[in-house]
Order: structure tokens, then C-alpha cells, then sequence
């Protein structure tokens, strides 16, 4: 890991969505999912985003690859500015990335066998001109996800495969242009335990051996220190945290991290006899957060300040940041 | 999680939809109608036949009204056919007289063996003449007895002689039949006179019937003479009040209505099919003027517009095709599909796609179109027969195309003519069968395919 | 902490399943016990027959069942014997309620929460109206909610919300037995924290029984007494919780426990390689065996039955009985 070139730098970014109240109001309010990231994503390291449902990582890791468009902000990619690129420079910027999405069962189309799944790809950018180069294409991403033989997985149509099989050949169809930058949005929340692991320790290899970056967006943060470098914990639309994944786990700062470390279940049978302490109440609704922290209303530290202004990221230890008042030098 | 069961995808659909039984008989009768379209298209060529069905000059030796033969099998009887007897090759006696002048005579026969009285009798006369020529004709019958029927003077070289409604011998008949068996305890017309046994009982008097022509011909003139005794029945489908056979109409009817239900339902459905794909897929302004334009459509009286607009234009099967399709693009259909579309545009493959690069167009021709077909083709092969019905509306409303024989114009001509009150079944009820033939073929192959697209009905 | 009175005893429970591709042996030989107080959790992949075992306790089934025999027996009473009408009534809600998986998304949305979680007390007690709504404010309040959100509908509440609501909904009728089928499935980590220490609290409170379903090892931690593993419509191993988080004996239990990442530990999580098989097409001898590190031929011929290993530590493996 000796040479660090920048991939991903992110500055500022905001992601809000209109919404209309009616037809007459003139009006519109936002929801603002994300609202004000930066960070910066070095080739072949993975970074989790760390968040509860709402917490705007999935909107981020969108708005990243450019499904969404920033309202503001930028999207520095390569060191091309990315933010607001079309066409021919947008399609350049389609092959250099790559999504996994979380329902393995909804992410083809059924009427496809998984061959043309993987071919589609390769048919839209025009890469590789045959179609025996395509093939061998294909199955050999298809051998990268562990899918063999080839032949037995390449004609069969989704609903023939398990969530787990097809998962894989998200990730093969995610890597079959050879990107970048692959942006993984809860790849395995909805399968078994017991797949759970095969497919991370998959995705980890395959960035490790083809220096991709990974966006790894969960909300367990458990798996995040096996498979990634880098650990941001996002809450309503803000980073909350951001440090190695290391650091994060074992020495937590803010509030909302400690919550939901306690709260992550661990197999313990000591568990049942005792209470856990995390803290009550729901999250705020995006359209109109608090004006200050916006985990202010659920914080069992917060004191007058946290309910009047918000607080910026602080850099509480060397890599370590903190948006929380509780590590401001004033 | 939506697995919908596209595994074999076509071919499977297909086998499914070949295990149906009721599939099976709609596709046979399918065929046969498409056999019998290709076999009219190539025997009977379409100006031939617009031009046949126009003209009543060429039928004119064709029974008027006259029922299919098969009817026999209602009746349980032998039911007359037409005969037509002809003086060409035959000939003629001709005794020179003084002056030039030549004695004519002609004995045309003919076996009447039918167990009914024809319904009408016109002796077709093509002569040349230089002064009016006068013909003594006589009826001879099986019993050998011979009948002065009538003096007829041509007044023209192709004079016909209506025997039928010729008052002066239906008089004469009936004091003959009087004379034979008293007073007749039924109307004597001049077919029954003239073919009836002697008896109290109408009866047909089977036999050798001959008719004579007597006259005196000029020098250089000419005389033939053709008898045309009508029939009750004519081929397989009868003959209407224009004496045209009615089986040119009904062959012809079968290519037109299939093929106008046909491109109908198919230019209907892909269209409002686009329409609605767009209107889901972009939303914004275009959706919202697609939606109104459905909303307006489906306020629009159909059928007085078409009335309108067939009116002002000039029908021709084109036009009326051209306006049902504009009149129905901006179904209310459009609303499901854009739903349909609304609600595939969610689903994560399409995200995923996007996320790879693929262009609008490739999203909405390959990804979503795809699958919102399997409800839609059972849905096109089920409404053609409403617009086959409607053409066939359209033509008894008489808003036809005025050229073309079709199922409706036969219907319609039926109608106008009072075939019902007169007992002309067959008239109706051969395109309404045929109607219903091939709107039952589409309907079974239809349902079928719902089934094999929609499980849910696959239990019932 | 357990009272020695058995309340339910279940043996040799089977349920099949007819399908167009042939039956479905969703369950075979469930049998357990347990007493007043005690939490069963029943954990496995999903597809493995665990929701399954839950609408088969309070019977809520398909149409298209095959088989549906065995005993489950109610404070000594076999209440497989009772008609669909009798357990309606004095068995179903009465004594076992459960709470369905998704059940906060399952709220009709035209009707107050309040007036939806009374329901059952209406429908089976026959209770007026108005002291069924009072008792479900109060149950709610003590279920963390504020009272006012009786009043409210459903989509004017949270999802954790909703879900408190639900399990208000199940303990209306004070039952015995109460069975949670992934009652946090859905709810982000923090919310499932506060929920799991409100279904302890309640537990203890009202005394109650849990069967609770979930494929999450570390959250069955969180509450069960007693663990059984189920894998292919079979259980494989049950004990109590103590011996199997610490000492798991089946290999696939042992497979299961060793997915799990950790926070606490430096371990790197492993996995079981394969899928669970198809019930229709079951594989000869032990159903696990095509996953098995361990599997010799025995296991690919023969299929093992319970071996017991302590009082209450049965697993289903060639490697701990039978004779090698």
C-alpha cells in the first residue's frame, strides 16, 4: 500500500430532493439527504459507510457514482470534476464505476439469462468488439466470482440462482468493465448469515488483487472492520465520524457511534440478563432537521450549545474527525 | 421479489399455451379462416371482385333470394335448382317461304324432377331483325299436352319475356287448371300452372318439359332464345335480393375483417403501448399531456364523431381504419401501462442498468418493454374481435367502406331488405356466423395466453 | 428464574406443503419443551422452516397442506385435537399470540391504532368497546408509547412505533405464549435495541413465554434461555443458551455461530459454503451433509436421529452417537 493516488474526493456534497406540497404551492421543500460530505478515497481501499436507515449513506453512494446529481458540492474523480458531467464524459464515467445493489433478486432483468446480463455492459460501451472476446469476458468474470463452472450459471435466468449465486453475478457485472470504483449499497443485508461472509471476503479480494475502490454502504457495522480501511458514520443526512475503521471500533468519540456499537447485537449469552443503553427516540425527519446537531434531541451528552448551533468536523485525533461539539477547543 | 416466471421465456409460453384445448380449437379455426382469406385472395381477385359485387347486369340469370342448397336437409326435399336452356346448338327448324321469308320454330327441353315450383321464368331472346319480329311461344309439358302461352313482340334485339308476372297468363292458367280439376283450393300463379299435376293436391309434375317458338323471320334475321327457369336455391351460401351469390361477400369478408381487427388491435395497442411507455417513463410535462389527452378521449362520444367524420370524408376502409386507431391510442389503457412502467422504472435492474450506462432508449426497448408485454399480446389477440364487431357495426350503421363486401354490408343489405320478416335467414345469419367464428378463434387463443401470463388464472 | 411447570411440549410435529413441483417437507420431528418464563429462540437460513414453525404453533396456514400432524401440547391439553372453531376460540391469541414478521407494515391503514391493537379483545372476549380501547392506551403506554398515539393512524407512526404496536396487539388478551417471528427485522439498530429491551422488560413484567424467531444469532442472544437450530425442516441441535454459545456441537451450529462478525473479538468471521437444499428434493442420509466438513459416509446413507448429550443438549450428528 506504499503509493497513495488519490481516486475519490468529495467536497461538500449535497444531494436534496424537491418535493412538491401541491399543486398550487408555489412553494417546494427538500429533502436533504445528504447534506455536506467530504472525504477523499484513495485507489484500491475500501471506505464503509456506516448508517440507519434515512441516514442518507444510500443517497450518497448514488450520488457518488452519479445516479443523482449533486445540488452542490464536488465530485472529484481521478482529479476530473465529475460532479455535473454529461454525455460521452458521463458514459466514460459509467465504465470507470460500478454499483452492487442490496436485492440481489431485483437487480436483473428476468428475461435475461445471466449471459446477457453480463453482456449488457460490454454492448453499451462497445469495448470489446466480438463476440467471442465477450464471452470470454464474461466468463471469466464469472470464474472471478467463483460462479463454476461457467457454463452451469452463464445460460440459466435469475430466478434459477439463490440470492447468494446472484449477488455474485452482481458483483461479476459490477467488475466487468474494469472500473475504479465500485459502490457496494448494502450487498448483503439481505442474505443468510451464513453467505453473508463468503460474499464480503469475495468483494475484499477482488478489490485487493484488482486495486478497486470500494464504497461499502451498511448499517451493521460489525462487518465493517474486515472489509474496509476507512469507516464514516452518517446520521441524518451528516458525517458524523470518520476515521480508519480501526480507530472508529475501538476508540468511538461521538455519541451516536457509542450508541450504535452498544447497540449491534453480539452472540453472547450473557446478553439476555442485562439492559442495553442506547438512546431513545427516532431520528428527524430530512425535510426539516434541527438547525443545530442533528442528533441534539436523542443525546444523552448534549448541553446548551449542541441545541443552538451545529457543529463542525473536529479533528479530534490525527485522522480522526468529529462532528460534535463535545471535542470543540473552546 | 417479483420472480416472475420468465424462464423459458417465448418458446415456453408457446408449449403452455398449446396444452389448452380451447387454444387449440381457436388456432384451427384460426387457420381455416386464414386458408380460406388466401384462398379467396387468389381466386377471386379483389377488383374482380369489387366489380362482381357492384354489377347486378352479370347475375341476372342467378334466382333472386334463392337459400343455400344445403337448406334441402331442413326441408327434406328436392328443392329446384336453376335451368337454363339454351337454343345455341341447337337447331332450329326453318321452312323457306315466299319473299325470303323463313317459318321458325324451336323446341327447347328441359327435365324438371325438383319437388317444388320455381320461383320465376325469363326466356332470354338475342335476335337481329330488320322488321318487328312477333314469337308464338307454347309450353309443352311431361303429360303431352301443349299450351299456347302467349304472343310476344321483341321490342329490343335482347328482349327478355317475363313469364312470371305476366297477369293475362296467370288468368289464362287458371281457368285451364279450373277446366282440368274444378276449382283450385289454392292460388294458381303462372310457375304452378304451368308445372302442377292435374289434381286437387299442388303438386309438381316431374318430366321432359319443352317450350316452343314459333315466328316468321325476315331474310337475314336471327333468333336464339334461351329459357331460364329459376331456382329456390344457389350454391353454398344463396343469393340475394341483387341476385348476387352471397359466397363472394362472405369469402371476402373473411381477409378484410381479419386483417382490419387485426391491424386495428395490433396499431392500437403498440401505439397507446409507446405512448404509455413514454408518458410513465419521462413523467413531468409529457406525462401530464399524454394523461389529459386520455382524460379528454375518454369523455369523446366515439361513435357520433366517427358518424361525423365519416360524413365529411369519404369512407373508404383506410379511413375508417385510420380514424378508430386515432380514437383509440388515448385509451384509458395508457393510464395501466404508464402505471406499469412507473413501476418497473423503480425496480433495482433498471437503477443497475443505468448505473452501466444504457441510454433511455435502450432502458425502454429492451428493459421495460419487454415486460409489460406478456399481459399486453393476450389483450391485443382478445380485442380484435371488438373491432371486427365494429367494422361490422360501423357497416350495418351503413358508416361502411360502400366499395368492399364485407360481413356487415351483407348484414346490413339483409337488414334493409327485411331478410327477417321475409324469412331469409340464411342471409344474416351466414356472416353473423362466420362473425362469430372468428371472433371466438381470437377470443380462445386470448384467453389462453392470459393464462399462461397471468398464474393466477392458470388455477381456476 | 423458571418456574418447573412445563407450559409447552411439542413432539414429532410435521407439516408438509403440496405444490405443483411436488410436497414440501417444510417441517419434520420438531420437538421441544418449555417452561413458564423460558425463550426459545429458533434460528436458522431463511427457507429452513423457522417462520413455518411459527404459523404452525398458532396454526395459520396455507390452504395447500399436505400434511399437518404431531402434538402440541398446552398446559397438558393436545391441542392438535381441538377443531379449527375451539381453537379459535380458547387457543389462538388466548393462550399463543404471535407477532408476524413485517406485522407493523400489516396495520389496516383506515383504522386508529388504538381501535386495531383492542381487536382481538373484541372479536374474542366479546369485551365493549370502549374497555377494550382503554386497555389497549394502557397496554401501549406500557409498551413506551405515549397513550395519544391510540388516536392515531398508521402511517402517522414511526416503524418502531408501529412495531410496539404490534406487540401491544399480541399481549391484549394477556396470553401465555408469545410468539416473535424477526420482530426487529425491519427496525434500524438503535430501534431494535430499545425494542429488544422493552420485549425483555415485558417478559419479565408479565411473565411471559417466548418462542422468538430470527436469524440472527447475536439478537437471539439478546433473549433466549434455550436455542434451537433448525436446518432443512429439521432441528439439528437445541440446548441451552449458555452451552451453545459457548460450546456449539453440530457443525452446522458451530458454522453458524462462526459468520457472525464480532466487534468484541479480533476474529475473522468464517462461512459455510453451499445452500440450504430444496424441502422438495431432500439429499439422502444427513440433510447437512453436502455442507459438512466433517460428513463420512455414514452421514451421506444414513440419516442420525436426536442424540441426547446432556438433559437438555440434543443434536442431530453422526459425531455424537450411534456408535462411530
Amino acid at each position: 500500500m506504499s503509493s497513495d493516488v488519490r481516486l475519490l474526493e468529495l467536497e461538500d456534497l449535497r444531494k436534496w430532493f424537491e418535493i412538491r406540497r401541491g399543486f398550487l404551492s408555489s412553494k417546494t421543500n427538500y429533502v436533504k439527504a445528504v447534506d455536506g460530505v467530504s472525504f477523499s478515497l484513495d485507489e484500491g481501499k475500501a471506505v464503509s459507510l456506516v448508517g440507519e436507515s434515512g441516514s442518507g449513506k444510500t443517497t450518497l453512494g448514488k450520488t457518488i457514482i452519479r445516479l443523482y446529481e449533486p445540488n452542490s458540492g464536488r465530485i472529484i474523480f481521478q482529479g476530473k470534476d465529475v460532479t455535473h458531467i454529461r454525455a460521452n464524459e458521463l458514459k466514460w464515467y459509467r465504465r470507470m464505476t460500478g454499483l452492487v445493489q442490496q436485492d440481489p433478486f431485483g437487480a436483473f432483468a428476468s428475461h435475461f439469462t445471466i449471459f446477457r446480463s453480463l453482456e449488457e455492459p460490454l454492448l453499451i460501451h462497445n469495448t470489446v468488439k466480438s463476440k467471442e472476446e465477450r464471452a470470454e469476458r464474461i466468463f471469466k468474470a464469472l470464474e472471478e466470482v467463483r460462479l463454476t463452472p461457467v457454463e452451469d450459471f452463464a445460460y440459466k435466468y435469475p430466478h434459477m440462482l439463490s440470492g447468494g449465486q446472484l449477488q455474485r453475478v452482481a458483483i461479476a457485472r459490477a467488475i466487468i468493465l474494469e472500473p475504479k470504483l465500485i459502490v457496494a449499497d448494502e450487498p448483503v443485508s439481505m442474505l443468510d448469515a451464513s453467505v453473508r461472509i463468503e460474499i464480503l471476503t469475495l468483494l475484499r479480494r477482488l478489490q485487493e488483487r484488482l486495486r478497486l475502490g470500494v464504497i461499502y454502504i451498511t448499517h451493521d457495522l460489525a462487518t465493517t472492520r474486515f472489509f474496509s480501511e476507512w469507516a464514516l458514520i452518517m446520521y441524518a443526512g451528516h458525517v458524523m465520524e470518520k476515521a480508519s475503521t480501526q480507530e472508529v471500533l475501538r476508540n468511538p468519540l461521538h455519541p451516536y457511534t457509542r450508541a450504535l456499537l452498544t447497540a449491534t447485537p453480539e452472540p453472547n449469552p450473557e446478553n439476555r440478563n442485562r439492559f442495553k443503553e442506547v438512546p431513545p427516540g427516532e431520528p428527524p425527519a430530512l425535510i426539516d432537521p434541527p438547525k443545530s446537531c442533528r442528533f441534539s434531541p436523542r443525546c444523552p451528552h448534549a448541553f446548551d450549545k449542541c441545541f443552538k448551533e451545529e457543529p463542525p468536523e473536529f479533528e479530534a485525533a490525527s485522522g480522526h474527525w468529529v462532528k460534535c461539539w463535545l471535542y470543540g477547543r473552546s | 421479489m417479483s420472480r416472475s416466471k420468465h424462464a423459458g421465456g417465448f418458446r415456453n409460453a408457446l408449449k403452455e399455451v398449446f396444452s389448452y384445448k380451447s387454444a387449440l380449437i381457436g388456432i384451427a379455426i384460426l387457420l381455416l379462416l386464414v386458408c380460406l382469406s388466401i384462398y379467396t385472395i387468389i381466386t377471386i381477385p379483389l377488383p374482380e371482385a369489387i366489380h362482381a359485387w357492384r354489377s347486378s347486369e352479370i347475375w341476372s340469370k342467378n334466382p333472386r333470394n334463392a337459400q343455400p342448397e344445403w337448406i334441402e336437409i331442413f326441408y327434406g326435399k328436392k328443392l329446384p335448382r336453376t335451368i337454363i336452356v339454351s337454343s345455341k346448338g341447337i337447331n332450329a327448324s326453318e321452312t323457306p317461304l315466299e319473299d325470303g321469308k323463313r317459318a321458325f320454330s324451336l323446341i327447347l327441353f328441359f327435365n324438371y324432377d325438383y319437388e317444388d315450383f320455381p320461383p320465376e321464368i325469363i326466356v332470354f331472346f338475342n335476335s337481329s331483325y330488320s322488321e318487328k319480329l312477333t314469337i308464338d311461344v307454347y309450353w309443352i309439358r311431361p303429360d303431352g299436352e301443349e299450351i299456347r302461352l302467349k304472343r310476344h313482340t321483341l321490342r329490343r334485339p335482347d328482349d327478355k319475356l317475363y313469364l312470371s308476372n305476366d297477369l293475362g297468363l296467370e288468368l289464362q292458367l287458371e281457368r285451364l287448371v279450373e277446366s282440368k280439376i274444378g276449382k283450385a283450393n289454392f292460388t294458381v300463379t303462372v310457375e304452378r300452372g304451368l308445372f302442377m299435376e292435374y289434381s286437387k293436391t299442388l303438386r309438381v309434375l316431374k318430366g321432359r318439359y319443352g317450350i316452343r317458338f314459333e315466328s316468321v323471320l325476315n331474310a337475314g334475321d336471327t333468333l336464339e332464345a334461351e329459357v331460364v327457369v329459376y331456382g329456390l336455391v344457389y350454391g353454398l351460401a344463396g343469393t340475394d335480393h341483387l341476385r348476387r351469390p352471397l359466397i363472394i361477400g362472405l369469402l371476402w369478408g373473411t381477409p378484410i375483417a381479419m386483417s382490419f381487427g387485426l391491424a386495428a388491435s395490433i396499431l392500437t395497442t403498440v401505439l397507446s403501448l409507446i405512448i404509455g411507455t413514454i408518458s410513465g417513463w419521462y413523467g413531468g410535462v409529457i406525462d401530464s399531456v399524454i394523461q389529459r389527452a386520455t382524460e379528454i378521449n375518454a369523455v369523446l362520444p366515439f361513435l357520433p364523431i366517427l358518424i361525423l367524420l365519416t360524413t365529411f370524408y369519404r369512407i373508404d376502409i383506410f379511413v375508417i381504419l385510420l380514424s378508430i386507431i386515432l380514437l383509440n391510442i388515448f385509451s384509458l389503457g395508457i393510464k395501466s401501462t404508464r402505471i406499469l412502467v412507473m413501476q418497473i422504472k423503480s425496480y433495482p435492474y433498471i437503477e443497475a442498468a443505468q448505473a452501466y450506462g444504457a441510454s433511455n432508449l435502450r432502458l425502454i426497448l429492451l428493459y421495460v418493454i419487454p415486460k409489460i408485454m406478456p399481459p399486453v399480446v393476450p389483450a391485443m389477440i382478445s380485442s380484435v374481435p371488438g373491432f371486427v364487431f365494429l367494422e361490422a357495426a360501423l357497416s350495418f350503421l351503413g358508416l361502411g367502406d360502400p366499395f368492399l363486401p364485407t360481413w356487415g354490408k351483407i348484414i346490413n343489405d339483409a337488414y334493409t331488405h327485411g331478410a327477417l320478416y321475409k324469412g331469409f335467414y340464411y342471409w344474416i345469419l351466414e356472416p353473423a356466423f362466420l362473425l362469430i367464428l372468428c371472433s371466438v378463434s381470437f377470443a380462445l387463443i386470448g384467453i389462453a395466453l392470459e393464462r399462461t401470463v397471468n398464474p393466477k388464472l392458470k388455477e381456476l | 428464574m423458571s418456574e418447573d411447570k412445563t407450559v409447552l411440549s411439542v413432539r414429532d410435529l410435521k407439516l408438509y406443503y403440496r405444490t405443483k413441483k411436488g410436497v414440501v417437507k417444510a417441517l419434520e420431528e420438531i420437538a421441544f419443551d418449555l417452561k413458564k418464563e423460558d425463550v426459545l429462540a429458533v434460528v436458522g437460513e431463511s427457507g429452513c422452516g423457522k417462520s413455518t414453525l411459527a404459523r404452525a404453533l398458532v396454526r395459520v396456514l396455507p390452504r395447500n397442506i399436505h400434511t399437518y400432524e404431531g402434538k402440541v401440547i398446552l398446559n397438558g391439553r393436545n391441542v392438535m385435537e381441538l377443531d379449527e372453531e375451539t381453537f379459535r376460540r380458547e387457543v389462538r391469541w388466548k393462550k399463543i399470540s404471535i407477532v408476524f414478521q413485517g406485522a407493523m407494515n400489516s396495520f389496516n391503514p383506515v383504522f386508529r391504532i388504538g381501535y386495531q391493537v383492542a381487536e382481538p379483545l373484541i372479536i374474542h372476549d366479546n369485551v365493549e368497546k370502549k374497555e377494550a380501547l382503554n386497555r389497549a392506551r394502557q397496554l401501549m403506554e406500557l409498551m413506551g408509547m405515549p397513550g395519544a398515539f391510540a388516536e392515531r393512524y398508521p402511517f402517522e407512526l414511526s416503524g418502531g412505533m408501529k412495531q410496539r404496536a404490534a406487540i401491544a396487539m399480541a399481549l391484549i388478551t394477556n396470553p401465555e405464549i408469545v410468539i416473535l417471528d424477526e420482530p426487529t427485522s425491519a427496525l434500524d439498530v438503535l430501534t431494535q435495541a430499545n425494542i429488544i429491551n422493552l420485549l425483555k422488560r415485558i417478559k419479565n413484567e408479565l411473565r411471559l413465554t417466548y418462542v422468538f424467531i430470527t436469524h440472527d444469532l447475536g439478537l437471539a442472544s439478546e433473549l433466549a434461555n434455550k436455542v434451537a437450530v433448525i436446518y432443512a425442516g429439521k432441528m439439528v441441535e437445541i440446548s441451552a443458551a449458555d452451552v451453545f454459545y459457548t460450546e456449539p456441537k453440530h457443525p452446522y451450529s458451530r458454522g453458524l455461530i462462526a459468520s457472525v462478525p464480532t466487534l468484541s473479538t479480533d476474529r475473522t468471521p468464517e462461512f459455510i459454503s453451499g445452500s440450504p437444499p430444496s424441502l422438495i428434493d431432500l439429499p439422502s442420509g444427513c440433510r447437512f451433509h453436502p455442507r459438512c466438513r466433517f460428513a463420512w459416509d455414514k452421514c451421506r446413507t444414513e440419516e442420525p436421529s436426536m442424540f441426547r448429550l446432556e438433559e437438555n443438549h440434543l443434536v442431530r450428528c453422526w459425531l455424537y452417537g450411534g456408535g462411530k
